[in-house]
């Protein structure tokens, strides 16, 4: 795993992987079997618990938090008052599309930190130009 | 001296597990020209106790998915026990089964609503 360029997590990634129907399982099961270095928010956490918890229910989404705990590789980053104002910029910027405020703070964090690519099945991940990786496979 | 009886699953365990079968039921078979080439499963047969609460809740479940009561009790053990050299987080690989192949790509829908 060292030396290997540091991946963004997204919800969509962490649901394909968890969610043995979707059409990106297989690849997301494949990735998260020998990840690269990691990356997430508490956003993404939340949003996964939320998908979970509506779709299924809290046993399900208590599981889904186990399972990011589970994950070694990954590292959660905690959202404060400063990547929210940055992700607010973001919304602004692309006000014409349905972003939510945990997409826009990915994007920000992917921009800051210089995450070559991102793990997302959603489109929107893309807009500020790194590259989803359900486009390299 | 007290003697304390060992829980029921564990004398069950212990009688009841039976060494592994050898068996060509349901395997794959080729056949090349004259020779047939068949792959042999093992398995090991064991029994288990489960209170009549807990027998009543696996049956449903396993209806519920259209599984069988070893197969649902298959499916969890594997949940637990890491299977080979995967690290362990794979475990939830495949944890639910939603039934739409685009889950990933409508996860707003669900979180936050669709928009009427």
């Amino acid at each position: 795993m060292a030396g290997r360029t540091e991946a963004y997590v997204d919800t969509a990634a962490l649901i394909a992987f968890a969610d043995g129907s979707d059409s990106h399982h297989t690849l997301f099961r494949r990735l998260f079997a020998q990840p690269p270095p990691l990356i997430t928010t508490t956003l993404v956490v939340a949003e996964g618990h939320g998908w979970f918890l509506r779709r299924f229910d809290s046993a399900r989404a208590l599981q889904f938090l186990a399972l990011v705990g589970a994950i070694l590789p990954l590292k959660v980053s905690g959202v404060g008052l400063a990547e929210q104002k940055a992700a607010t910029l973001i919304l602004r910027r692309f006000s014409d599309q349905p972003l939510t405020l945990t997409d826009a703070v990915g994007l920000h964090l992917m921009a800051s930190r210089r995450v070559q690519v991102c793990w997302s099945a959603d489109r929107h991940m893309a807009l500020t130009g790194v590259p989803l990786v359900i486009h390299q496979h | 001296m007290t003697h304390r009886q060992p829980p029921l699953a564990s004398i069950a365990e212990r009688f009841q597990a039976k060494r592994p079968e050898f068996t060509l039921a349901n395997t794959s078979s080729l056949r090349y020209d004259n020779n047939s080439i068949n792959s042999v499963i093992t398995v090991i047969r064991t029994q288990i106790s489960l209170s009549e609460q807990e027998y009543e809740a696996a049956k449903l479940e396993a209806e519920r998915l259209g599984i069988s009561l070893a197969e649902l009790l298959r499916r969890s053990l594997r949940s637990i026990v890491p299977a080979g050299d995967e690290p362990p987080w794979m475990r939830y690989a495949g944890m639910v089964n939603s039934g739409s192949p685009n889950s990933s790509q409508q996860i707003d829908d669900v979180v936050y609503g669709r928009k009427d």
